[in-house]
């Protein structure tokens, strides 16, 4: 079943004396339940748009939204109780403490006292629970919004760039919650800009330009179809191995210390071409697609 | 709802801006008392003797007829006694409470909507209770039920404080007469206190921005009305001010906006309390209406 699905959602913002902005043109979306799904896109992709539609905050001009089987809005008021959800900015009360913040929201959706302490208590907030938001670092901010997303113990949950204005521990210790969480019955759907995180942490991938979504997949499979089939070869006399191979037949291309030999499928016969001549190899290494580089060849000319 | 509600309550009354108000209202009507104390004094021989001409005019006229006064002329006091008296202040302390009261519900109301879209905290909210008419429903029911309970609570400390007074420093002679004048002034400040809360919350809801629903008032009250009552005396009776006057004072009689009569003097209607209540409630509902129609198709971002 998917936890969520969005068919052919669109949404155009309209402001005075400003050209329409379309945010999501058509946007069509199955995310499954179980595991950690990644949502990247450039600035202006519409990712933070679609979250929004998700949870009812921003109506689309048309197009059909379901969050756990329910349709957005009329079954929102149902769905969100299973739904934890961090959009851009954790967003409190400056001048209440965290705790209070914590309890207003507990308040509201019936929760018993106890899971504030047990979120305060998972994002390492309980010593400075009882301090003004206000006085919060951007981090700590960022985790009381994690923590609010927790309260709920959600079937799923929505983050929109939970590492931001975290410090490198902060950020591993979040990667590792979204991974202890996906490991254990909860759907995280994660926006970031982090690619590096993503593709560490995600089990599934879609990625959005100007809207739309241009693919999809585990991310394997999104690494995989975007394979180069290079390999980099590192030996004592570069000009030399570079003439050798150029001369059985590849294409070759030096890059400083290394070369880099394209349409490559059997690294060992470049091995053995070069041995055969004397030519020692010190380092051969296939080079895979990175996310970043699939992501950035994607959305060539989007922006991050 | 009712988990709804708590929260909203509790946000209310944890608000800076709230406690401060509250604190500082209480802290100026005590401080009154105390001054209408330490000023309340026994009359001297001059003013004594003012006070017995007064009390003679007063029996004169009730024998001659010429006018009935309110009570027994012994307890009639002029503005030359000195004496801190229940009697005479309790009613308008009760009117003043209440005014002060509505003010306060404006801005608190406001500030309460319009914070919140400050700190984007709506935007927070809405993720727990999507139902926007459920979250309106509640931040407007807690915040009539936090602001009548605070004018409650002032009320009664005013009461409570002047007939204190007046029996320490000066004269609760003749109180038990107006308490159903100052209980009935304290009831209809209700009614005041309630409209001017919902008032600046809608408002503060529709400009998003709670100095813009207080600019948005200023303009209204200090020159819309002055405008319009000077241009067209026969709208006057639809304006906001005169009605909220009609019921802080039981009715008031206000041009009708029909020029003069015979004898040269401006035609006036009265505006009763129960017209002035229907007037104040017609603009609410459009006001409320008109927020909640906003706040149901705004796109939160």
């Amino acid at each position: 079943m998917a936890v969520i699905e969005v068919a052919g959602a669109r949404k155009t913002y309209t402001r005075f004396r400003k050209p329409p902005q379309r945010a999501v043109d058509g946007l069509d979306l199955a995310v499954p339940e179980g595991g950690v799904h990644g949502f990247l896109g450039p600035n202006g992709s519409g990712k933070t748009t679609t979250i929004r539609m998700l949870l009812g905050l921003v109506k689309p001009d048309s197009g059909e939204i379901r969050l756990l089987g329910r349709p957005v809005p009329e079954g929102l008021p149902e769905s969100v109780q299973e739904v934890g959800a961090l959009v851009e900015t954790p967003l409190f009360f400056p001048n209440f403490s965290g705790r209070l913040n914590l309890e207003l929201l507990a308040h509201v959706a019936g929760l018993p006292g106890s899971r504030v302490d047990e979120a305060l208590e998972r994002v390492g907030l309980t010593d400075r629970a009882g301090d003004r938001v206000k006085a919060y670092s951007l981090g700590m901010r960022q985790r009381l919004g994690i923590a609010a997303a927790l309260m709920k113990r959600p079937r799923l949950l929505i983050l929109d760039e939970p590492s931001n204005g975290l410090d490198p521990a902060g950020i591993r210790e979040v990667r590792e919650l979204i991974r202890h969480l996906g490991a254990n019955g909860v759907t995280v759907f994660l926006s970031s800009h982090l690619l590096g995180e993503v593709e560490q942490v995600c089990d599934t991938v879609d990625i959005l330009v100007r809207g739309k979504r241009i693919t999809s997949g585990s991310v394997k499979e999104v690494l995989a179809a975007r394979a180069t089939g290079e390999v980099r070869v590192r030996t004592e006399d570069v000009a030399l191995a570079a003439s050798t191979l150029t001369g059985a037949g590849y294409d070759v291309t030096e890059a400083g210390d290394h070369l880099v030999v394209a349409n490559a499928p059997d690294p060992a016969a470049i091995a053995r071409a070069l041995g055969e001549r004397g030519q020692w190899v010190s380092e051969l290494t296939p080079l895979t697609a990175n996310l970043e580089s699939v992501f950035l060849e994607l959305t060539a000319g989007g922006g991050m | 709802m009712n988990g709804l509600l708590r929260a909203e309550v509790k946000r209310l009354v944890s608000r800076r801006l709230a406690r401060v108000v509250a604190l500082v209202f209480l802290g100026i009507l005590l401080l009154v008392q105390v001054v209408g104390a330490v000023r309340s004094r026994d009359p001297n021989a001059e003013e004594r003797v003012d006070i017995a001409v007064a009390r003679q005019y007063c029996e004169d006229a009730k024998a001659s007829g010429e006018f009935e006064p309110d009570g027994d002329c012994d307890q009639v006091y002029t503005s030359e006694d000195p004496r801190y008296n229940a009697k005479d202040l309790l009613p308008d302390a009760a009117g003043s409470v209440a005014v002060a009261a509505a003010i306060v519900g404006f801005v608190v109301g406001a500030s309460y909507v319009g914070a919140e879209w400050a700190a984007g905290t709506m935007q927070a909210l809405l993720f727990w209770e999507p139902r926007r008419w459920r979250v309106l429903l509640a931040k407007g029911l807690a915040l009539v039920g936090v602001m009548v309970a605070f004018t409650v609570a002032m009320e009664v400390v005013c009461f409570a404080t002047t007939l204190l007074v007046g029996a320490t420093r000066g004269s609760n002679e003749g109180v038990s007469g107006v308490l159903g004048d100052a209980f009935s002034t304290a009831g209809r400040g209700l009614i005041v206190v309630t409209f001017t809360s919902l008032l600046g919350f809608a408002v503060a809801g529709l400009t998003r921005v709670t100095g813009a629903a207080l600019g948005a008032a200023f303009v209204y009250f200090a020159i819309l009305e002055q405008v319009v009552a000077g241009l067209r005396p026969g709208l006057f009776r639809y304006l906001i001010a005169p009605n909220i006057g009609a019921v802080m004072t039981g009715g008031l009689s206000v041009p009708a906006g029909r020029g003069e009569d015979d004898f040269g003097e401006t035609v006036e209607i009265l505006l009763s309390v129960t017209r002035g209540t229907l007037t104040l409630a017609v603009y609410l509902v459009i006001v409320l209406g008109a927020f909640y129609a906003v706040f149901s198709r705004r796109d939160v971002t």
